[in-house]
Order: structure tokens, then sequence, then C-alpha cells
């Protein structure tokens, strides 16, 4: 439980840290540290946990725009549909690779990389459907891109900390590959 | 180039594979004697009861049921809708009778396919059981060229092409009718398969056995309740389609320029490649069921090709012809290039803008469902290319993924005709083989027989035949 909110804090400390590309999108450190740490650490009911997890990413970053200034209620809920990414990205990583029974499974970037893409569209799906936002126009290949290159460093920062850091218990249980 | 593949698709379909398909369904259907009229109805009341009694699969097994589902869920695809409207479009009405006569003998021809692959299935070191034509054309044929052919064209028709035609579908009918942008449909569906892909055959089986009955359950009650508005339209339309049948010109196809030969080729040809009997690719699945004796699962295989023409491509057609949507008046060259909006505008007719949509999303999911199979039979495919290498498995499941996203951006002109030709030279070898273990597939059902009357059944003892015998010299050779 503690490793589990430790996880969390850090990836909202993590999410601060953001580089932006085009479309209104920004590869954030918050979702790779959060999901580093479920998958290092094993956490049990990981779509729960990530979904803690971007609740207190959007509320921090709420926070921290709050210091530049007033926010108006749509600056507000821009932060609060983030939510929706982590909620998305949780449930697509627990069929993807925890439930993953295929003899023959997909390598842990490109599974990440379906739970990254699988998150975006819902928080797009969700913005478009309940608030009637345009779809954001993001090409095909910026999305892929940062989907991929966000699960080269979660697949990083896994090897790096099942190699130096004591996952627990359930270290035979991490893959990397 | 393309229109070369054009032209030898075209002569592939229309001058080798139209007779060959129905020769042998012809073929089997008498040396079987019928088993169109005697086997399909004990098999679905077979089938409910083991739904009924939901044993749970065996590990790297499916139950018949879940087979079957996976079977349907190939074999229903967009062709189903649309090219069911487009035969209707070129050939006349007449063209729906001819794609339930092909249909017919097509039964015969899944029969043997199924049989067969379930004789010489075999298992994976990881357990999984594994089989198709490859399967039967490398062991049964002992032909091992012939089955690396096979096995190489339904890896790229169903696994690469396939999936494109597929993709485009899906992401072009979302975005039409859902205002979807083709960049976020195109990375719903990637997730979607992906998503069901890692859960293996278990998860192919599983996906297969809740949404198949769903969807092709909501689109035949579509079709009915336009059917029943259109109710006062149902005897003439079965009687155009009878007489078109024989007699286009009877009905206005002199004026249309529709002849017998026409509504008889469309319509064939859209039955053959509607329920895919013998072109080889639904046996992937039932090799995997897990049954008493292999004709258990032929006549489960029977069911699929029912479900598949009987019920949706008759469907299609009676909403086409019942509501207005065809119009018998209009020059068949200028009603094919409406053949897409035709059933669309069918739905319409009945259901307001509300059709559109359930149109739109029965396509999708038609083309979804046909994606995950086609992976799973590719995927049969390329084990025993590779021997089951898992990292060269791998890496074909993850250039599947790639074509899904590749389908959207190309002409779907150019893929179809691509697709069109390799699922033809597919069912080349595959033919071929049916042909010649056409007697052990009679061998089988006559095993079948003999052992219900007996009053037990249990798995044939196959190395004592003289067939296998034989089969065995000839690979020790």
């Amino acid at each position: 439980m503690l490793t589990n909110v430790f996880i969390v804090l850090a990836a909202t400390l993590a999410s601060l840290i953001a580089m932006p590309v085009d479309g209104g999108f920004r590869i954030s450190l918050g979702v790779v540290v959060l999901f580093a740490g479920i998958h290092l650490f094993h956490v049990k009911r990981p779509i729960l946990w990530a979904a803690i997890g971007g609740l207190s990413i959007s509320l921090f970053r709420m926070l921290v725009a709050s210091f530049s200034g007033p926010m108006s209620g749509i600056e507000a809920s821009n932060h609060l549909w983030e939510f929706f990414f982590f909620i998305g990205y949780g449930i697509i990583y627990y069929y993807a690779i925890r439930r993953n029974t295929s003899d023959y499974p997909l390598p842990l970037v490109a599974a990440l990389s379906l739970g990254d893409a699988g998150g975006n569209f819902l928080e797009y799906y969700l913005r478009h459907l309940a608030a009637d936002e345009a779809w954001a126009t993001t090409s095909l290949l910026t999305i892929l891109l940062a989907a991929v290159l966000r699960s080269v460093l979660i697949v990083t920062i896994v090897w790096l900390g099942s190699r130096f850091v004591k996952p627990g218990p359930n270290r035979e249980k991490v893959r990397y590959d | 180039m393309i229109e070369l593949i054009r032209t030898l698709g075209g002569f592939l379909w229309d001058y080798i594979l139209l007779f060959a398909l129905v020769g042998v369904g012809l073929y089997l259907t008498v040396l079987l004697r019928f088993p169109q009229f005697t086997r399909v109805f004990p098999a679905i009341s077979r089938l409910i009861k083991d739904i009924k009694e939901n044993k749970p699969a065996e590990a790297g097994r499916m139950t018949s049921f879940q087979s079957l589902a996976t079977a349907v869920a190939a074999q229903v695809g967009t062709g189903n809708i649309v090219g069911v409207a487009s035969a209707i479009a070129a050939g006349g009405p007449g063209a729906a009778f001819w794609m339930i006569v092909s249909a017919f003998f097509g039964m015969s021809t899944i029969f043997a396919e199924a049989v067969l692959a379930q004789v010489y299935r075999k298992e994976t070191p990881t357990g999984e059981l594994v089989g198709g034509p490859a399967y039967y054309i490398r062991y049964g044929l002992n032909n091992v060229w012939l089955s690396y052919i096979f096995a190489v064209l339904a890896a790229i028709g169903m696994g690469i092409v396939g999936t494109m035609v597929q993709s485009n579908a899906i992401v072009t009918s979302l975005s039409e009718s859902f205002g979807f942008p083709p960049v976020w449909a195109t990375i719903a569906l990637l997730v979607v398969v992906g998503v069901i892909l890692t859960g293996g055959m278990g998860r192919i089986a599983g996906f297969s056995e809740k949404i198949v009955p769903l969807m092709a359950g909501a689109y035949i009650l579509g079709s009915l309740i336009i059917v029943f508005i259109n109710f006062r339209n149902f005897v003439p339309t079965l009687q155009i389609i009878v007489q078109s049948a024989f007699s286009p010109q009877a009905v206005g196809g002199g004026a249309l320029g529709i002849t017998v030969r026409e509504t008889m080729r469309f319509g064939v040809a859209r039955g053959l490649f509607s329920n895919e009997a013998g072109l080889g690719s639904t046996p992937h699945s039932h090799a995997v069921a897990h049954t008493d004796h292999p004709a258990e699962q032929g006549f489960i295989a029977m069911i699929g090709v029912f479900i598949s023409t009987f019920l949706i491509c008759t469907s299609t057609a009676m909403v086409n012809l019942m509501s207005g949507a065809y119009i018998p008046t209009i020059p068949a060259a200028e009603m094919s290039q409406q053949a897409t909006l035709m059933t669309q505008n069918a739905f319409v007719s009945g259901f307001g803008t509300f059709g559109g949509a359930f149109l739109s999303l029965s396509l999708s999911s038609f083309a979804l469902t046909t994606i995950v199979g086609w992976y799973f039979f590719a995927e049969s495919n390329v084990k025993m290319l590779v021997r089951n290498k898992k990292p060269l498995v791998v890496t074909f499941k993850m250039i599947f993924l790639a074509f899904i996203i590749v389908g959207p951006l190309l002409d779907p002109d150019v893929v179809w005709s691509i697709n069109d030709l390799f699922t033809g030279l597919m069912a080349l070898p595959n033919i071929i083989a049916l042909i010649f273990l056409a007697k052990e597939a009679q061998w089988l059902l006559k095993d079948y027989d003999r052992q219900v009357a007996s009053g037990k059944l249990e798995w044939p003892d196959l190395e004592t035949q003289p067939w296998r015998r034989k089969n065995q010299k000839k690979a020790n050779r």
C-alpha cells in the first residue's frame, strides 16, 4: 500500500516535466513514472491505482496552473479530462499485459503503446462527446510515436529498476522484454 | 500493375474458381450423400445442447461453439452486406437464388474441410492445437511444397491484405456515419484488435462466441423488421427472385442488359465468397475444436454456411429487394455504382437516420470480427511456416497490427483487387487437396454413422486405415 502511494506521489511530481508535441499533445513524465511503478512493483488492482494516479496528477496540474493566475471552468475541466486517459490506459494495461494469456505475447513496448494510444482515444472521445470539443487534429504518426516513446521510457525504467531497485516479492513476475 | 492484378483475379474467379468450387461442392455432395438434408438440423440441436451445458474448453482447444463462432466471425464480413448488394445490382434479383444454390453445395465442401482439419491437426510445443488446409495438404496429401504455398498465400492473403481491406472498411464506415476522424477510428481499431490478440486463442474464441451471435442476431432482426414493414412485397419478391434466376429478361433484364449467365456468375461467386466454403479459411478454427469424432465438427461447420449465406446474405438480399431500394428499371451498370448505397437506403427507408447508423455499426462489427478471425487463421499458417518459433510468430503479430494502420491509408479498390487475387490463389491448393482427400472425408462420415449405430462414439483409429498407411509409406519415402 505504501509503495503504491509512493508511486502515485512520484508520478504526480514527475508530471510537472512535460514536452509539448503538436495538436495540444504533450509527453509527460507522470504517466511514465506511474506505469513504470505499477509494472515494476506488480501493483495489485492496476486499474484502480491508475485511476488514483490519474486523479492525483490531474488535480496537481490544476493546482499548479492556479498559481499562475485565475483559472476558468473550461481550463479546470481541461485538466480533469486527463483522468480518463489514465483509466483507459489502466484498463488496456490490465488486459494486454496482466491478463496476457497468449503463448506468443506482444513485446512490452508494443503492449504499453496500445495502452497509451487507447487511453488517448478514450480521453479525446469523451472530451468530444461530453464537452462538445472538436477532435484533436494530431496526426496518427504523432500519437503513435508519442505512445512508443513513452513506452520505451517505461520499459527502460522497469529494466533499470528490476536491476538496481528491489521490486518486492513479485520480482520474478516483472517482464521487460 | 494494378490492372494486371485485376485481370488475373478476374480470370481466376470467373473462369477457374467458379467452376472448381461448384464442381467440388457437387462432387462432395454426391459422395457424402447430400449431408445438407440430413445433418444440419441435428447438428444445430446438438450445438444448442452444448451451449446450454456450457462446458469450458480445455487449454489450447476451443469448444465446438467457439470454433463455429470464430469461423462465422471470419465468414461474415463486409461481403455479406456490400457484396450481396453488388451481386444483385450487377446480376439482378436472380443472383440471390444462385447465391443460395452455391451455398447449398458449399455445405458439403466445408464439411470435408472441417473433418480433414480435425484429422490432420497438430499440437504445438505449448500444448495448443493447430491445423487447417496447410496441415492436411502436408500430412494428408504428403505434399510439403503445396502446403507451404498455401501457408504463404494464406498468411499474406488473410493476415495482411485481408486485414487492410477490413480496416479500411471499418474506418471509412465509422468516419462517414459517426463523424470519427479516420486517425482516431484507426487508433480505436488498433487498440481493440491488439487487446483481443494479447489474450491468445482463448480470448479470440471468447470474443467470437460473445460478439458473433449478438451481431448476427441484431442484423437478422433488423432485416426482419424491414421485411415485416414491407410484407406485402414478400411473395412478389420471391417470384421475381426465382423468375429472374432463369430468365432475367422477363423481369426487365433485356433493358438492363443482364443475361442468365451473368445472374448465375454474380450469384454463385457471391455465395462462395461470402461463406468461404472451399477457400480454405474456416478449417483453421474447426481444427482446434474439441470433439468426440471429427465428423461432429464437420456438421457444425455446415451451420456456418447456413448462418453466413442462408441467413445473413439472404437477409441483405430480401431487404434490398423488398424495400424498393433495388430499382429494376435502372440499368445494371448504373445500379452497380450505387450498390453500397442501396442497402443503406433500404435500412433508412425502414428506420430513418437510425437505419444508416445501424448498418454502419453492423458493417463495422462484421469487419472487426473478420479481422480477428482471419488473424487466427493466418497465424496457424505462420506457425507451420516458422515451426512455432516464438519470435517469428510475435513478429508476424506486430506486422499484422501495423497493417491495420496502413489499410485505411490505401485506395480500397486496389486493396480489394489484391485481396481477391490472394484468396483466389489460396483456394487452388485447398481444392486440389479436397479432391484427393475426399474419400477420407467419406470414410470418416461412414465411420461416424457406424459408431452412432453401435451406440458408442470415440475418436476413430486412423492409423489402421489403408489410406493412412499409404500416406505413411509415401511420407517415409
